[in-house]
């Protein structure tokens, strides 16, 4: 049975975007900084069909978060923000859109299937891990799904790459996570000048 | 000339304390921290320390200080007023109270630090003042593999957009600790 994880990147004051992310300016103004050290990668730019690239420690890191999932759950939001990711999404796999707009799966290019659920986080939870078979489940977001989760306690692991950039403003990624404590276990730290990979365990309550 | 590095222990969504304003669950490893090579090293490149008034404040009884403190060097206490009744001191441990701001404070430990570091210890206030006055040459920050969901936040504030961080360090420490140290950049 595969888990259920979070790939986030985050500036060390804890945003995931900058402000004003909207449709077309998904990470919002300046918020590429917080994936700079995605774009030369070997294995960022396969996925988004173009040649060439690094191959080093952040990519092998990139490389198995890819190899290890089946599918992907991502808010509407997020969706819209990035415009559906075009004809050819990176996702290569079934996606999972939570939405409360009925809609009918689409079929893209590459692979890619965007589903749409409207009953909620643990029905589309349920479809994916079906669709994954054996593999992961990668919650991708945005920050408000990712909290969803997180306090349903749903999620496995959570892997955060942290930026060493300090962002001010935008959306962060643990917000509105209620007043319970959470209770987390360091599995990895992987180092690489732009960016250190943290993975966490997610201790589950009860 | 020493460098000015506020120093810090988070959770990962970046409180340096709980709801309750309690920092129990950030140090389950309080004693054992001690001895952790970053900390170590530490105190031996520290020359001074600057102290934020809470930090001061948590101490009950602060002639305990002296004894007990693992940075053995002069401390400015950032202040509203100095307290009635002066600390207990000794030889190498003096306590500076100063009530006219963090730059001054910083200024006064330098000059007492010589050749060696100013560490920054206190509240996310401190912190934050150190960074928004373009004080500080490193940041050394601790993450805790715990989510608060609430509490005091560090980074508010600081005019976030004239800091470039460089990732100098990362080190693993036991009970989850993992120590992260930057080179601040004024842009």
């Amino acid at each position: 049975m595969g888990k259920v994880t979070v790939d986030m990147s985050m500036s060390l004051d804890g945003f995931i975007t900058a402000p004003n992310d909207r449709p077309g300016n998904g990470l919002g103004d300046g918020g590429e900084r917080l994936h700079e050290w995605l774009y030369d990668l070997a294995s960022w730019r396969e996925r988004h069909s173009l040649a060439g690239g690094k191959a080093n420690r952040d990519a092998e890191v990139l490389d198995e978060a890819f190899a290890n999932t089946g599918a992907v759950v991502v808010g509407k939001r997020m969706y819209d923000n990035a415009e559906g990711w075009g004809d050819n999404p990176p996702f290569h796999m079934p996606v999972f859109v939570l939405t409360r707009t009925a809609q009918d799966t689409m079929v893209k290019e590459g692979g890619t299937t965007f589903t749409f659920v409207t009953d909620g986080v643990e029905s589309a939870l349920k479809q994916a891990k079906a669709a994954a078979g054996d593999k992961d489940v990668s919650v991708a977001g945005g920050a408000n799904i990712v909290q969803q989760y997180l306090k349903a306690g749903l999620l496995d692991e959570m892997q955060i790459h942290l930026v060493p950039i300090l962002l001010g403003d935008g959306r962060r990624l643990f917000d509105d996570l209620g007043t319970e404590r959470i209770e987390l276990e360091r599995a990895r730290v992987i180092e690489s000048p732009g960016v250190t990979h943290l993975r966490f365990r997610v201790a589950h309550r009860g | 000339m020493g460098k000015v590095i506020p120093g810090m222990t988070m959770s990962l969504d970046g409180f340096i304390n709980d709801r309750s304003g309690s920092v129990e669950a950030l140090y389950p490893d309080l004693v054992a921290l001690r001895n952790t090579e970053p900390l170590r090293e530490s105190i031996q490149n520290t020359g001074a320390v600057v102290m934020g008034r809470n930090a001061f404040a948590m101490a009950e009884d602060p002639d305990s200080i002296e004894g007990n403190y693992e940075y053995q060097v002069p401390i400015f206490v950032l202040a509203h007023q100095a307290p009635k009744r002066h600390p207990k001191e000794n030889d190498r441990l003096t306590f500076t109270f100063v009530t006219n701001g963090i730059e001054n404070a910083i200024k006064q430990a330098k000059a007492a630090a010589g050749d060696k570091d100013v560490t920054v210890i206190g509240s996310a206030s401190t912190a934050q003042q150190c960074l928004k006055a373009g004080l500080a040459d490193e940041l050394h920050i601790d993450i805790m593999p715990v989510l608060f969901g609430g509490g005091l936040r560090p980074f508010e504030d600081v005019g976030a957009e004239q800091f470039q961080l460089v990732r100098m360090k990362v080190m693993e420490l036991p009970a989850g600790r993992t120590h992260l140290r930057f080179r601040v950049k004024k842009q």
